[in-house]
């Protein structure tokens, strides 16, 4: 089998922190990602879940290489993305690209609409003027937006345009991948459905991989067809979406799922998981298990033992100690219980 | 009669451009210990419907027209001075954003007290016991340290606690949530959910629930009203919304949002968008993206049709 397009492996990534302005000194680190691995196929949607503090941004922005990990690799199609030469990092840049949450700060008030679209294709292609122009065009035309806007400014479309702006510059220079930071949370209802819609569409017609990140279930039930749930800064959970939504494993996992309110009323939650307290900060983060403080099956190992993320089900992973596989792999001893 | 109740409310904007009719003839009302949920796209005029209950319009705004009775005080007949003794007592609010709804240089004692200190004329010990009593209401662990601290000193959710401490604080009979819980964390969410429906449950309290988010509704409301364009288009129980909803725009939105609990394969969804505010159509505002527009749709507005006891309509294909 040939490699995937993008393998994260053992990625981990913090932040140093720092006190003073002029002979500033390190006095700690927060530790934002850590150990995440996961691989994308071409063509194919994963969606990164989690709440804020989760480590899901910092996960894009490495593999955006807006930051290089501290540890562990990332490669695009078998090559190291840290190590390259001006070429294949030029082609990385082409193949991957973004659509961040906000589309009235992630667009330039300044720049007409068709040098917004345009500078993806300026700075990491040898097309001519005219070409640009041609491409501009085309995916103008591709997320529905009407003929004339290339020559407008941004703040003449409202949100939901905007976000179709913002991912006709991610479209035009045909890349592999799109990193999909919240694409939809800043859009009314009515646009969501238009852009949710869109992004499926696309990417049945130019066979993109889209990286989801959201912190909305049913968008990335909607979209995705593989999912990692992660918890300060770790992977707890990653799954097929419909099985993970079928079963889910981690403890974790099951909170989210029945915070998630369903719609209509006579749709209840099966059974109503409160989670104690919040996230705690990622610069003091609980011994063994991170989860354990708010976990309602918590044992001893979890507050000892960190979990090893292991298969559960077939594809299907999580690093809980309820699951003797995990505690077998983390060099615990299984207890003898029933489940 | 209705503890709250609303008659042809309408809130303009007077601009230079012309006239904004944020809040378009609405009309509702809300029992003791009942929750109405309004639902709406952003500038839909559901925020505006909320400060306008509390009298809380600025320039270039004013409300020109309708009634606003309160146990069967018509509120916009008072002066304002007599509005203050309702504001943050007997009727009070919760925003969405905590971090700018809190001072950042008032300690929390202070901005907890505030209106138990005005209202009920309490200070010193006392005024401090209140404001503790308050604070363990919403559920803040460790109550009695925390008086000093700023709010900076808490997160996100345990802000928007606060937030609701201060509304809270002098034991309103109506509560006005605009949006509480939307820059929350799902877990956070809940938790935040289950004790605003905890407090309502003890004390009787009514609610107005401003919301985008059909989940949200389901857990809290007993009925919804969905605006669009300034006007309320239809107004039902929350089972009667989703079984049976009646307005075009009703059943478009309910069936363009992506649901948890099923897989879809395409989302339906609504073509184009809102008219301006400035140019809205002469006859129903929806007619510009209806699947099933008439003729008559542009011309006339359509009146209200009551399909069931708690149900009514505006659309032209009820009359």
């Amino acid at each position: 089998m040939s490699e995937p397009l993008l393998v994260v492996e053992k990625a981990s990534k913090s932040f140093e922190l720092s006190r003073g302005v002029v002979f500033s000194r390190s006095v700690g680190s927060v530790r934002a990602v850590e150990d995440v691995s996961f691989a994308i196929e071409a063509g194919q949607t994963i969606g990164l879940v989690g709440e804020s503090g989760s480590g899901k941004s910092t996960t894009a922005s490495l593999v955006l290489d807006l930051n290089k990990p501290s540890a562990g690799s990332i490669r695009y199609n078998g090559v190291e993305i840290n190590r390259r030469d001006k070429e294949a990092w030029l082609e990385y840049r082409r193949s991957v690209q973004a659509v961040f949450q906000d589309p009235y700060s992630s667009l330039s008030p300044r720049m007409r609409v068709r040098d917004i679209i345009a500078e993806p294709l300026e700075t990491t292609t040898k097309m001519s003027r005219q070409e640009i122009d041609r491409r501009v065009a085309e995916v103008v035309e591709q997320v529905g937006l009407p003929p004339d806007t290339p020559r407008l400014y941004p703040h003449e479309f409202s949100g939901g345009q905007r976000q179709r702006i913002a991912l006709a510059r991610a479209l035009a220079p045909k890349p592999k991948l799109i990193v999909l930071d919240e694409p939809v949370s800043g859009l009314d209802v009515s646009m969501k459905a238009q852009v949710l819609n869109l992004l499926k569409e696309l990417q049945e017609s130019s066979k993109v991989a889209y990286l989801l990140i959201s912190h909305n279930l049913a968008d990335v039930r909607y979209l995705c067809d593989w999912m990692i749930v992660m918890y300060l800064g770790k992977i707890v959970e990653s799954g097929p979406v419909e099985r993970v939504f079928a079963e889910p494993l981690h403890p974790y996992t099951r909170a989210l799922l029945s915070a998630a309110l369903p719609h209509h009323p006579d749709h209840v939650v099966k059974e109503e998981i409160i989670l104690v307290g919040e996230i705690p900060s990622a610069v003091n983060i609980p011994k063994g298990c991170s989860f354990n403080p708010r976990c309602t099956y918590a044992m001893p190992i979890c507050r000892e033992l960190v979990p090893a993320r292991v298969g559960i089900r077939p594809q299907h992973e999580a690093a809980c100690h309820l699951y003797p596989e995990v505690v077998a792999a983390s060099g615990g001893t299984p207890a003898s219980k029933e489940n | 009669m209705a503890l709250l109740e609303v008659e042809n409310l309408s809130t303009h904007f007077f601009l230079r451009r012309g006239t904004i009719k944020a809040v378009d003839h609405v009309s509702f009302s809300i029992e003791a210990g009942e929750t109405l949920g309004l639902v709406g796209e952003s500038g839909s005029g559901k925020s505006m419907v909320a400060s306008s209950l509390l009298r809380l319009i600025a320039q270039p705004g004013r409300i020109v027209g309708g009634a606003i009775r309160f146990e069967g005080v018509n509120l916009l007949s008072l002066d304002e001075k007599q509005m203050r003794s309702y504001r943050g007592r007997r009727m009070s609010m919760i925003l969405q954003d905590p971090l700018s709804s809190l001072n950042p240089v008032l300690t929390i004692e202070d901005q907890v007290g505030e209106g138990i200190a005005i209202h009920d004329k309490l200070s010193g010990a006392a005024l401090r016991d209140r404001v503790i009593e308050v604070l363990k209401l919403v559920g803040i662990p460790a109550a009695e340290k925390r008086l000093r601290d700023y709010p900076h000193h808490f997160s996100g959710g345990m802000r928007q606690r606060v937030v609701g401490a201060i509304a809270l604080a002098c034991r309103p009979q109506f509560l006005i949530a605009d949006e509480p819980t939307t820059s929350l964390d799902v877990t956070i969410q809940l938790q935040y959910l289950n004790l605003l429906r905890e407090i309502q449950q003890r004390d009787g309290l009514a609610m107005l629930f401003v919301t985008h988010d059909f989940g949200v509704v389901s857990k809290m409301c007993d009925r919804v009203a969905v605006m669009y364009a300034g006007m309320i288009v239809e107004t039902a129980s929350v089972r009667e919304i989703f079984n049976n909803p009646c307005h075009p725009y009703t059943k478009a939105l309910i069936e363009s949002v992506p649901e948890v609990d099923e897989k879809v394969d395409r989302l339906s969804s609504i073509q184009g968008q809102p008219p301006s505010p400035l140019a809205r159509p002469k006859g129903c505002p929806f007619v510009t993206r209806c699947p099933v527009a008439m003729p008559r749709c542009a011309g006339e507005m359509p009146p209200e049709t009551k399909i069931s006891e708690q149900q009514q309509v505006r659309c032209w294909h009820y009359v």
